[in-house]
């Protein structure tokens, strides 16, 4: 078979190949960054877009029109750094909302919140949620806020099948911890059984919206950054709020099994253990009802 | 030269082999149906790859020779078994200690999946002795107690040449 002449290779032909090899990598970054620039001048998804100044101060005759619905984070399980108050002057992380599908829930009594009183505002309800967490041994916590309310999150912990917290240092480890073994029943047990880590979050929200979650569930990942994006304190404007007979205060148990460390882990849905359960074995419901 | 059947050195190994894989096998069968490891595929490649060639090899050997019929009484190295039998020993113990740590850290399929580093380069070891055994050529000198005793010579025919 004879090659066409422009088939032929030509003696530059390898130099030229190298050039558009060395360029194609500067041409991709070059349309990145430009991306990336377009990116962020164009109003994100979920975003109001930006007013002109001349726009936004211009005087006009006719009513205003009614303000744009709030629009909803992202239904991903993150939370979306924005201000949780038009005038709060503090930034606060808002949760997913709906909130992504917990394992189970549960409705937490008002007057465990409310201590009975019937004045309260959110930030003494936070205080006394907060309380509660910390009898119980949870140490840091995270805040986001919540339509017409707020949301505090535990820090990720291990627990047993059962749902009682595992011992310390393993509680609040990442990593599957080996079963206790006292003696041969228990390492005959251990070999011919499964150990999977069970890793636990659970989110408090005050709201006065009903709760229906995404049917999307949450990932551990995402339910272990949630301490992490979460403020360590209500906003003074969010806490000035009256807890009104409206509001409920609902528990949010995220359940977690991860066979090994090699596998992803997934969600329990549902808990084979009741969210009132895992508050009570976790101490939480007790210090709810502890007398203040 | 101190040397040894290599028949029975074959089957000494076979045994060895054969003995301890099916052990694992049976180990990692009732983990696999008790639900010990999440991914089934990472275990059972990892019993693959770390147990199964050298009794596949060695069975090949054994099935050959019995389709070639009455084998020739060859010798081998007795130092040459030695050194593939401790191998092979030390190997299948690190083996069967991979699979009965698992409990002790909790968590077994990293286990099995990280013992791929120190486990190669055992069976590496193994495979290289395996290799020299086999494939060594019969000892010609028999110093050992259980050698066969030597063929007597024939004796010359009576009146031969006459």
């Amino acid at each position: 078979m004879q090659l066409r002449p422009s088939a032929r290779r030509h003696p530059r032909a390898p130099v030229a190949v190298a050039a558009c090899r060395r360029a194609l990598p500067l041409g991709l970054l070059a349309f990145c960054a430009a991306c990336g620039r377009a990116s962020e001048q164009a109003p994100a998804a979920g975003e109001p877009a930006a007013v002109p100044p001349e726009t936004a101060h211009a005087p006009s005759t006719e009513p205003p029109p009614p303000p744009p619905p709030t629009p909803g984070p992202p239904r991903n399980g993150a939370p979306t750094r924005r201000p949780a108050m038009a005038n709060g002057g503090e930034e606060i992380a808002r949760f997913p909302w709906p909130p992504p599908r917990p394992s189970d829930l549960v409705r937490i009594p008002s007057e465990l919140v409310t201590g009975g009183r019937a004045e309260v505002r959110l930030g003494e309800a936070a205080g006394r949620l907060e309380r509660a967490f910390t009898d119980a041994g949870y140490g840091r916590l995270g805040y986001y806020s919540a339509p017409d309310g707020f949301v505090l999150v535990s820090r990720m912990e291990q627990i047993r099948d059962d749902g009682t917290p595992r011992e310390l240092p393993v509680r609040w480890s990442a990593d599957i911890a080996p079963p206790r073994l006292f003696g041969l029943s228990d390492y005959l047990r251990a070999l011919f059984s499964a150990n999977p880590g069970r890793y636990r979050v659970i989110a408090f929200v005050v709201t006065t919206r009903a709760i229906r979650p995404d049917a999307e569930p949450a990932t551990r990942e995402q339910a272990a950054e949630w301490l992490d994006a979460g403020a360590d304190a209500l906003p003074a404007p969010l806490a000035a709020q009256s807890y009104t007979p409206a509001h409920r205060t609902t528990a949010l148990v995220y359940e977690f099994v991860r066979p090994s460390s090699r596998v992803a882990a997934e969600q329990v849905r549902p808990s084979r253990t009741l969210a009132r359960t895992h508050l009570e074995r976790a101490g939480l419901w007790a210090a709810l009802e502890a007398p203040r | 030269m101190s040397t040894i059947a290599k028949s029975r050195a074959r089957q000494n190994l076979a045994r060895l082999w054969l003995s301890a894989a099916a052990l694992v096998f049976v180990l990692l069968l009732v983990q696999s149906l008790r639900g010990v490891y999440p991914d089934l595929s990472a275990s059972w490649g990892w019993f693959s790859s770390m147990v199964l060639p050298a009794p596949a090899l060695i069975l090949g050997v054994l099935v050959n020779e019995a389709a070639r019929g009455r084998p020739a009484p060859a010798r081998v190295d007795r130092f040459v078994y030695h050194v593939t039998f401790g191998l092979s020993g030390l190997y299948l113990a690190a083996v069967l200690l991979t699979l009965l740590w698992g409990p002790l850290t909790g968590d077994a399929l990293s286990l099995l999946v990280t013992s791929n580093t120190y486990l190669g380069i055992l069976q590496s070891l193994v495979a290289a002795a395996l290799g020299v055994f086999f494939a060594a050529k019969p000892a010609e000198d028999d110093a050992a107690g259980d050698a066969q005793p030597p063929v007597p010579a024939r004796p010359a025919a009576v009146g031969a040449g006459e």
